[in-house]
This record gives C-alpha cells, sequence and structure tokens, in this order.
C-alpha cells in the first residue's frame, strides 16, 4: 500500500496507507483529543489568549493474529502412538478484545502421513502444559476462544500416529486463527478492510496486516533406530596358521550398528565365553582401545561369578547412526 | 483600565462578530487523514479527509486555523499545539505560512528540532528526534489583519 505521493506539504513524501505495522497499539476505543491555544496582541498592546476547540478521533480496533509453533522441530514419534502432542500459541496482535476460530488440516501435501483422531484442546488453565483440566475445542461447536489485546493462549494438538510408516516419516498439522469480526466475509481479508461499526464498544473494526487470519505448521517425525549386531572371529595358531587346535587364540569380534535416527539408552554389549576355552585376560577393547577387566573402572567387565563366565561392555546412550566395536579373545583349552 | 477591556472582551464574546472590537483570534482545530484518488485527467492525486477515527499506525495530519474576526490587527500571533500522548509526531511535517516553527520534548524548552536534547537512563544527553517531539510553537510573523486568516499542520502517526 506504500505509494509516492505529491502532496501540498513536502512536495514528494512516502506515504503509508494505513501504516499497519505495530502490534496492537493504543487500545480499540480510546479517544484522542485535541486542542490548540494561541497567544497574541491586541491593539491596546494587551496579551491575550484563545483556545481551540477540541478534536477528538477514536481509535478504531486493529484485527491481528499471530499463530506459532511451540515444538523446536518435529516432534519424535513411532507407530500407532496415541495422544502424540503438538503445540502451538495464539496471540491476539490487535489492539482490541477480539474471539478466534480455530481450524485444522492434516491434508497437508509436503508430508508422507495424515495423523489420525486429531483433536484440539486449549490451554484452559493457562500453565502451558497439557492436563485434564484443558477444554476441548470441538469446530463449530465450542465458543470460540476471546483474548484480550496482546494476549496469548496456548492450543494443543493430540493426534494418533497411523501404524504402516518409514522411518523418518513426517505428519504435518496447521493450525490457523481467524478473527471471528473478520470472519463475516467469506475467503481472506485484505489488510485495511473496515467492518464499520463491528469493534469494540461499535467502532470500526480493521483488518490488520496479518489478514485478520494467521496459521503455523507443527510436525510429528518418526524415529526408529534399527539396530544389528553381528559377531565374527578369527583364530591364530601356535604355528603362525589359524587351525583351531589347542592353545590357538580365538579373536571374537561383536560389531554393533544403529542406524536410522533417534536415541537408544542402556545399551550392554556381552557374550559368553565359550565352553573349553579361557578368557585371555585385559583382552577387551571397545572401539580399539583396551579397557580392564575389573568392574566399575570402565565400560567393561571381565565376570568370572556367572555360568557360563562372560564379559560385558556398558556402552550406555546411543544416538543414531553410531557402530560399536567390541573385540575379546580366548584361548582353547 | 483593564476593567474596561475586560468588559469590552465580555461584550465581544456575548454579541460575536456584530460589535466590531479589537482585535479577535479564533483558533479551530481539525483532523484530517490523506487519501490518494485519481481525477478526472487520470492523475493520482491526494485529497484531505475530515477523520472521526483512526486505527494504530495511521498517519493524521492536524490542522489548525486562525482566523482574525476583530477590527483590528492581531500581533505577534503564536501557536501552540500539543502532541496528542498517543501520537507520535513525523519528523518534518510541521508547516505553516510566515510562520516560525519550533518544537519542545519537555513543553518548557522551545527550539529546532536539531538543538533539543533527551535525558537518557543512565542520566546523559542525547539529540532528540521526531518521536521524542511533545509540543509545537509556531510564531506568526507580522501582524494578522483583520478579516484574514491563515493554517499551521503537522502530521502524527497513531500509536
Amino acid at each position: 500500500m506504500n505509494k509516492k505521493l505529491c502532496g501540498w506539504m513536502l512536495g514528494c513524501a512516502t506515504l503509508l496507507l494505513p501504516q499497519l505495522t505495530l502490534a496492537g497499539g493504543t487500545g480499540a476505543g480510546t479517544p484522542i483529543t485535541n486542542t490548540a491555544t494561541a497567544t497574541f496582541t491586541d491593539s491596546d498592546n494587551n496579551p491575550r489568549t484563545v483556545t481551540s476547540n477540541t478534536t477528538s478521533l477514536t481509535v478504531d480496533e486493529l484485527l491481528d493474529v499471530t499463530v506459532s509453533s511451540n515444538d523446536s522441530g518435529n516432534v519424535s514419534v513411532l507407530p500407532d502412538d496415541t495422544g502424540a502432542l503438538l503445540s502451538f500459541t495464539v496471540t491476539n496482535t490487535g489492539n482490541g478484545t477480539e474471539a478466534y476460530d480455530l481450524i485444522l488440516d492434516t491434508s497437508l501435501t509436503s508430508d508422507q502421513f495424515d495423523p489420525l483422531d486429531v483433536q484440539l484442546f486449549l490451554d484452559t488453565n493457562g500453565d502451558e502444559v497439557y492436563d485434564a483440566a484443558d477444554e476441548q475445542f470441538i469446530v463449530g461447536t465450542t465458543t470460540p476462544p476471546q483474548l484480550n489485546a496482546d494476549q496469548k493462549l496456548v492450543v494443543f494438538v493430540v493426534s494418533t500416529i497411523p501404524g504402516a510408516l518409514n522411518n523418518g516419516d513426517i505428519g504435518l498439522v496447521e493450525l490457523t486463527a481467524e478473527s471471528i469480526t473478520a470472519q463475516a466475509t467469506v475467503g481472506a481479508d485484505n489488510p485495511g478492510s473496515v467492518f464499520a461499526g463491528q469493534g469494540d464498544s461499535g467502532v470500526d473494526a480493521i483488518v490488520g496486516s496479518s489478514g485478520a487470519r494467521a496459521s503455523d505448521q507443527g510436525g510429528y517425525q518418526l524415529i526408529q533406530v534399527e539396530t544389528t549386531f553381528t559377531k565374527s572371529q578369527s583364530v591364530s595358531d601356535p604355528f603362525g596358521g589359524t587351525a583351531a587346535v589347542r592353545g590357538s587364540v580365538i579373536t571374537y569380534t561383536l560389531e554393533f550398528e544403529a542406524s536410522g535416527s533417534g536415541d537408544l539408552t542402556g545399551l550392554a554389549l556381552s557374550d559368553d565365553i565359550p565352553d573349553n576355552t579361557t578368557y585371555v585376560p585385559g583382552s577387551i577393547t571397545l572401539d580399539g582401545a583396551v579397557k580392564t577387566d575389573a568392574a566399575s573402572d570402565d565400560e567393561a567387565v571381565f565376570d568370572s561369578s556367572t555360568t557360563p563366565k562372560q564379559i560385558r561392555v556398558d556402552i550406555g546412550t546411543v544416538t543414531a547412526p553410531a557402530t560399536h566395536t567390541v573385540t575379546f579373545q580366548v584361548e582353547i583349552n | 483600565m483593564n476593567k474596561l477591556v475586560s468588559s469590552l472582551t465580555l461584550a465581544a464574546v456575548l454579541l460575536g462578530a456584530a460589535l466590531p472590537t479589537l482585535a479577535a483570534v479564533e483558533l479551530e482545530t481539525r483532523a484530517f487523514r490523506e487519501v490518494a484518488a485519481t481525477n478526472a485527467a487520470g492523475q493520482q492525486v491526494t485529497r484531505l479527509e475530515p477523520l472521526q477515527s483512526a486505527a494504530p499506525g495511521q498517519e493524521v495530519i492536524y490542522v489548525i486555523t486562525y482566523r482574525n474576526t476583530g477590527d483590528q490587527p492581531a500581533q505577534g500571533l503564536v501557536v501552540n499545539n500539543q502532541v496528542p500522548a498517543q501520537m507520535e509526531y513525523v519528523g518534518g511535517s510541521a508547516e505553516g505560512e510566515r510562520a516560525q516553527i519550533a518544537m519542545s520534548v519537555d513543553g518548557s524548552t522551545f527550539g529546532p528540532l536539531a538543538s533539543l536534547r533527551v535525558p537518557t537512563a543512565d542520566g546523559a544527553l542525547r539529540p532528540a528526534e521526531a518521536a521524542d517531539v511533545t509540543a509545537l510553537r509556531w510564531t506568526i510573523e507580522g501582524a494578522v489583519a483583520p478579516g484574514t486568516s491563515g493554517t499551521v499542520r503537522y502530521r502524527a502517526v497513531l500509536k
């Protein structure tokens, strides 16, 4: 709406018509009064003061809104999850009290799946946590939530995740909030459109820069870690060969691979010492580093109290993709 | 003498222009908005429309008209206007025919904007900006002759 206009005042000036960039601003219905005064000297040299009429403007209601996702990136889910949660904040960025209709769209084309049984809940108790106190919002039934100027409302989206999905698949949900006043006309409202007398206390309501409507998307992403675990062996005999004879040393290699994405917690790799072999003390390695047999001083332990005896390596949390390799040796009796 | 003048003034107020008296200046303040339009020749023009309401961010043009309705010249006319608290003065927009324009950021010291200073939180002073202006003053050069009028004006944006 910016136009270069040549007016009576300053030659050419940039005119903003109207300049709808402020969030909120002076409250709707506020009277803005202005009175001028003047002094002069009359022909008898007496100082005189005069006061003008008082001109008054009423502040119109600006209809503006923002919607923003509260989730940092897609929310991780698993197939058939129920109660998968997204969070949005709806903010009345206008200058009056306004009610907003909430609209959900799950049929977006830029994703791989549509979340199921999608429900909306209003953070009725204002704690920004989804809990039993929060009222379900049923489109077309629930009274649209009313917000004062600059007031925020957290809205939760609760969904069920479909079963047959591939790792990394994304399902998007779009939440739209639209001013009820502006909803009186079908479709988008251009900034500057006037709803005469429809604002607070009967002032005009004017569509702000948001078009009195705003949307944002949140997403679910299927995050699965897929694991493979392989074991291999190599033999070296006392004579420089690879025969499995008495005194030969077998090196076992345990390879663990986590592919896909996500975290695994509490990962521990263990293996039994085979019958008719003896563990070679101090032979455990993890990712090429030699570990001790004693418990508690590092990830590895040789446990002779179990039957059969075993080695164990506690790796803990693994963030996929990742690979860990454990080796240990036994001697054939 | 003073008593005589005040009774004459009272008579002027009561009878208006019917009784010729000393210089009598009337002031009128009006609010407008500027709208773009296309004239019959297809040219882009702007015109002022009276304004009863405004939305935040909207620019308002205040026009103050002075009129000497007496039969003697008014000397040293000075028009004062406080920028409404909810409005922000648009830099460079104050105008007036035959007027010297001064402004103020505190309501007491008047001068060109470049000469004004605003105290900061740490007690220092910074140069004033248009947004700091709280009051405007137009000093009209020469006398305002009986029956003549003039206007001064400025623009301000509703916060």
